[in-house]
């Protein structure tokens, strides 16, 4: 076993990780390390063609597409509306604040596919009324945090295009997938404030100052028609013509981008400096996820040329695990790594090993795609790494302190567990969709 | 802090060693500063494809569902010009920290330790990584540029040289940037210089 170069990979790679290495290039230089060894001076090529395997990969091209769709709506100054309109409706019901947190969380997840985009925005607005509204700190913290978890499951999501393109399903699939399972733990979330705030009140006064009550059923109509509709039916579209076959991801996340662009400009906040921002960030986070995949192709490959592959099937003949004792270990690897990684690490470290299990032990990549983005989800979440409290940490009140959005977040990760239970036992939450759409 | 920063100063001017230790000092950072407008460029060539990609997209559905003319070139066209930004940006990605690294654990080392170890990393196993690459990606493309290599992936056939030429110039200028890294690093060994707890080179 100790011959085998492939068994020091993982644990080269985590002392690199935990140096503080970026993660992208931690795999990048150990596929040299490690590439050199059973390479040699023929190791360029090779890599180069790793390269030219992700510069060329048609479906990585939706990526840039939907950060930029993402960013630009970011900038259009439709959130702010959304946040009014959907106070409009909800806020004066009890922990109104935080329920409205979590719906404008839900659309907006819907309209960019950053993870962390969205806390970032909605946490900017719905933070200080609810500070401001004495809401207990914890309720807070969880409902931000959650919130922008949601970027992770609500279509249209990168971490489903870069899932995709490893595991080689169709990111139509996908996304029609994880619809159900994003509104179930969207419903979750709400339900849990919604409980809480009728148990225990005094976490989450009410709006008293009488200033939403008399609001009338025109102005909540055509508030909601302003801000909600343009977004909203972006979304519709794009994801509509992804899952009509109209279009394909990358072609529809194009229009979207366009339309993103064009919804700028139609609330009049259209401008070179806009413009210069929203394309320099979508440069930005598409060069840190695509560098990550790079690194994630090398890595694997060399992984398995080096060993990995005997490993694996060594793995397989000497244990013989079920179907489910499969599946249970894979994702319970995911979550454990999910403590201390984030998605991009997570995704691209375990799907190109895991992908030859799920083939041979013919799980449905499918279902296991939605489960995975389950529990990369509570990654967001889950201390000392959650990336959640590190956003949330850049833009809350220094008031708010580091316990409370430790214990603030945890039960929103049982919700998150709740669902990944219900979609593990009954596989037609993830799959029902997809099928009737696409057939078999 | 300030004043702190102050007090030093006198001190330099006693010692007559410190003067061309700092002009040397003075020459390092300028290559630095120099070499990163220059890896800039590549990415300007990003931020002209990336307009390109989004209107290729667009024009590629409109024409298909308004006019019924499917265009041949699209689907290269779109892999293509996303290949070279995703390998142009990545020198401006290292340059402006972009990648998620985990400094839990390493924010607990002394800065000095952590400027060492990333030095060592970037030029032990990092560099050689991106300068074999560089090395394949440049003769790749000259010998595509040669002998009018056509690309394979579709009915269309394309000369492949400008992509890869393409992605040979963004690994160059990262290769570039990871150099201005190590140089960063090292310097971090010897001098702790900026106010305390900003540090360009960790990204802090």
């Amino acid at each position: 076993m100790v011959d085998i170069p492939a068994l020091w990979m993982f644990p080269a790679l985590f002392v690199l990780v935990f140096l503080g290495f970026p993660v992208a290039f931690s795999m990048i230089a150990l596929s040299f390390v490690f590439g050199f060894w059973f390479f040699g001076d023929t190791l360029g090529p090779q890599m180069f063609s790793q390269l030219h395997s992700v510069a060329t990969n048609y479906v990585l091209t939706a990526l840039p597409l939907f950060v930029f769709m993402g960013a630009a709506l970011e900038r259009s100054g439709i959130a702010e509306k959304l946040f009014i309109a959907i106070q409009l409706w909800i806020g004066k019901l009890r922990g109104g604040l935080a329920l409205t947190s979590i719906s404008m969380c839900g659309v907006f997840a819907a309209c960019s596919g950053v993870v962390g985009a969205v806390e970032t925005v909605v946490g900017m607005m719905a933070i200080p009324p609810m500070v401001k509204q004495r809401y207990k700190h914890d309720l807070i913290s969880g409902t931000i945090c959650a919130g922008g978890s949601l970027g992770t499951i609500i279509p249209p999501t990168v971490v489903v295009v870069v899932y995709g393109s490893i595991v080689e399903q169709s990111i139509g699939d996908l996304f029609a997938g994880v619809v159900i399972p994003g509104l179930l733990m969207t419903v979750l979330f709400l339900g849990y404030i919604i409980i809480r705030c009728y148990l225990r009140p005094e976490d989450a006064p009410a709006v008293d100052d009488g200033s939403q009550e008399d609001v009338s059923l025109g102005h909540k109509l055509s508030a909601t028609m302003i801000a909600i509709v343009p977004a909203v039916g972006l979304v519709v579209a794009v994801l509509g013509s992804i899952l009509a076959g109209i279009a394909s991801p990358t072609e529809a996340a194009a229009v979207g981008a366009l339309g993103a662009v064009l919804l700028i400009a139609a609330y009049g906040r259209m401008s070179g400096a806009v413009f210069a921002d929203v394309l320099t960030r979508s440069i930005k986070i598409n060069a840190m996820v695509m560098f990550a995949v790079m690194g994630g192709v090398m890595f694997s490959s060399i992984f398995l040329v080096n060993g990995g592959n005997d490993l694996i099937r060594e793995f397989l003949a000497t244990f013989n695990p079920s179907k489910t004792q499969l599946t249970i270990l894979m994702l319970g690897v995911i979550f454990l790594l999910g403590f201390i990684l984030d998605w991009v690490a997570i995704v691209l470290i375990c799907m190109p090993i895991f992908t030859p299990l799920i083939r041979a032990a013919e799980i449905d990549p499918i279902w296991f795609g939605i489960m995975v983005c389950v529990v990369i989800q509570t990654s967001y979440l889950t201390p000392p790494v959650a990336p959640s409290i590190y956003y949330l940490r850049a833009i809350s009140p220094p008031e708010i302190k580091l316990v409370s959005m430790f214990k603030g977040v945890i039960p929103f990760i049982i919700c998150q567990l709740i669902v990944l239970f219900v979609v593990a036992m009954y596989p037609p939450t993830a799959l029902w969709l997809p099928e009737l759409i696409f057939g078999n | 802090m300030r004043a702190g920063r102050a007090k030093v100063r006198p001190v330099y001017h006693l010692i007559p060693e410190t003067p061309p230790k700092a002009h040397t000092m003075s020459y390092i950072s300028r290559f630095c500063l120099a070499t990163e407008k220059l890896v800039r460029v590549t990415v300007l060539f990003g931020a002209i494809l990336f307009p390109a990609l989004i209107i290729v997209c667009v024009y590629e559905v409109v024409a298909r569902y308004l006019f019924n003319a499917s265009q041949i070139w699209a689907f290269d066209i779109t892999f293509m010009l996303h290949g070279a930004l995703f390998m142009l940006s990545g020198a401006y990605g290292l340059q402006k920290k972009v990648h998620v690294r985990i400094d839990v654990f390493s924010d607990m080392l002394p800065k000095r330790v952590q400027h060492f170890i990333y030095a060592f990393i970037y030029l032990g196993c990092f560099l050689p990584a991106i300068w074999m690459l560089g090395e394949a990606a440049t003769l790749r493309s000259w010998s595509a540029y040669r002998t009018d290599e056509v690309e394979l992936v579709s009915a269309w056939g394309p000369l492949i040289w400008p992509f890869y030429t393409a992605l040979a110039l963004g690994t160059i200028a990262l290769l570039l940037q990871t150099l201005v890294e190590i140089i960063r690093h090292v310097v971090g060994i010897f001098v702790v210089d900026g106010p305390a707890g900003h540090d360009p080179a960790l990204g802090v």
